[in-house]
């Protein structure tokens, strides 16, 4: 019964307490936020972690929510506060020797591929990272909202709650760093 | 369109983000210009590329995890009320703390530049009726010339004492001449009588 309904019919009855809505939203989007922390910090358990405390979160201020945007931007805008908290934390803790740079080769290879294709993925996927590394916060986020989440221009720009434009210009400059990063790497 | 113009709208046109009349010109354009279609197929494989590297592969679900920690937290922690319900209260609460401030404030500025002014001239007042009574018990000195103006209240009520007798039994003038009695300061005797009574002078 509770597969049919949208998303904010869904969080009205988690407000009220239903954990059966809560887990159909949970299932709805876990991938996705997935994919946005592990896009974000390259490290699969981190990314995990990360979604959890976001859905701990949702729960936590489920009173809160208003249903008149899109649950998706209001959900990515929770995991947006838990990613820049989380990277304001992690670089603390590096500056001041306590965390070691995650050790991401093995967070991303899969053994079940073959080793010249293992190997040219991770070329590509250190070429990747260095463009993503390099890139402004707010533009590595436009991009992989946009690309990886699905999310529309109009949810992106809530999300980071900037200007329509500004999103635009964020995300054509990522792309054409990605670009120009992978330029020679691969023939097209 | 040329090509500069072309290439700087790729990105938005492969999102399908251009008004319908652009969309249609870059594609045209792209029909024909070999270099912008080359340009727009790196964009895209580029793209593509970095959503394929960065997404997530195989996950696990944790969602008995998070329903156990709901539960834990939903055992310790008191019963919520709704949100709304608990800021109307609090906006109750601190609207009647805020009027209460002001009462007291609008009090406070009340007594200083009307209270205090009120108690002191009613003190001044009062100490001028003791004065007058204190005044009035002083009996008038016998030399004291026509005109003090340390005339006793008793003196000044058997004067118009004897005005109002002199009005309803008028007597023969007598030979002496009686003194004026100073009249031009009776407005300032007797500030309540009329000035037709401050000027009756009896003449011989």
């Amino acid at each position: 019964m509770f597969d049919t309904l949208s998303d904010a019919d869904l969080m009205l009855r988690v407000q009220l307490g239903h954990e059966r809505a809560f887990e159909v939203l949970y299932r709805r989007h876990y991938r996705a936020l997935l994919d946005f922390f592990f896009a974000m910090s390259r490290n699969r358990q981190a990314a995990e972690d990360m979604c959890h405390e976001t859905y701990l979160r949702l729960w936590r201020l489920r009173l809160r929510y208003q249903p008149s945007g899109s649950f998706r931007a209001y959900l990515f805008s929770i995991a947006r506060h838990i990613w820049m908290e989380s990277f304001r934390t992690t670089a603390k803790d590096m500056r001041l020797g306590v965390l070691q740079p995650p050790d991401e080769v093995d967070a991303l290879v899969d053994n079940t591929r073959r080793p010249d294709e293992a190997a040219s993925g991770a070329e590509m996927m250190d070429a990747v990272r260095r463009v993503l590394d390099e890139l402004p916060d707010e533009q590595r986020m436009a991009f992989v909202l946009r690309t990886i989440q699905g999310l529309s221009l109009e949810e992106v720009a809530e999300v980071l709650q900037c200007p329509l434009n500004t999103v635009r210009s964020r995300r054509i400059l990522a792309i054409r760093r990605l670009r120009d990063a992978l330029r020679g790497m691969f023939v097209l | 369109m040329d090509c500069n113009r072309v290439k700087q709208k790729l990105v938005r046109y492969m999102d399908r983000d251009l008004p319908p009349r652009q969309y249609q010109e870059v594609s045209e354009h792209l029909d024909h210009c070999y270099i912008c279609s080359e340009e727009l197929t790196e964009l895209v494989a580029a793209t593509d590329i970095a959503a394929s590297l960065l997404r997530c592969g195989t996950y696990r679900n944790r969602f008995s995890d998070l329903a156990a920690t709901i539960r834990t937290e939903s055992r310790l922690e008191r019963p919520t009320r709704p949100a709304s319900l608990f800021a109307m209260r609090r906006a109750v609460m601190m609207r009647g703390a805020c009027g209460g401030l002001a009462l007291a404030a609008a009090a406070v500025i009340f007594i200083t530049t009307l209270g205090l002014p009120a108690v002191h001239a009613i003190h001044s007042l009062h100490e001028t009726i003791q004065h007058e009574i204190q005044a009035a018990e002083t009996p008038v000195p016998a030399d004291s010339p026509v005109g003090n103006p340390v005339v006793s209240w008793s003196g000044r009520i058997r004067w118009a004492e004897s005005l109002n007798d002199r009005a309803l039994n008028p007597v023969e003038p007598q030979p002496e001449c009686i003194e004026d009695e100073p009249v031009s300061g009776g407005a300032q005797f007797f500030p309540t009588f009329s000035p037709s009574h401050t000027n009756v002078i009896v003449r011989a």
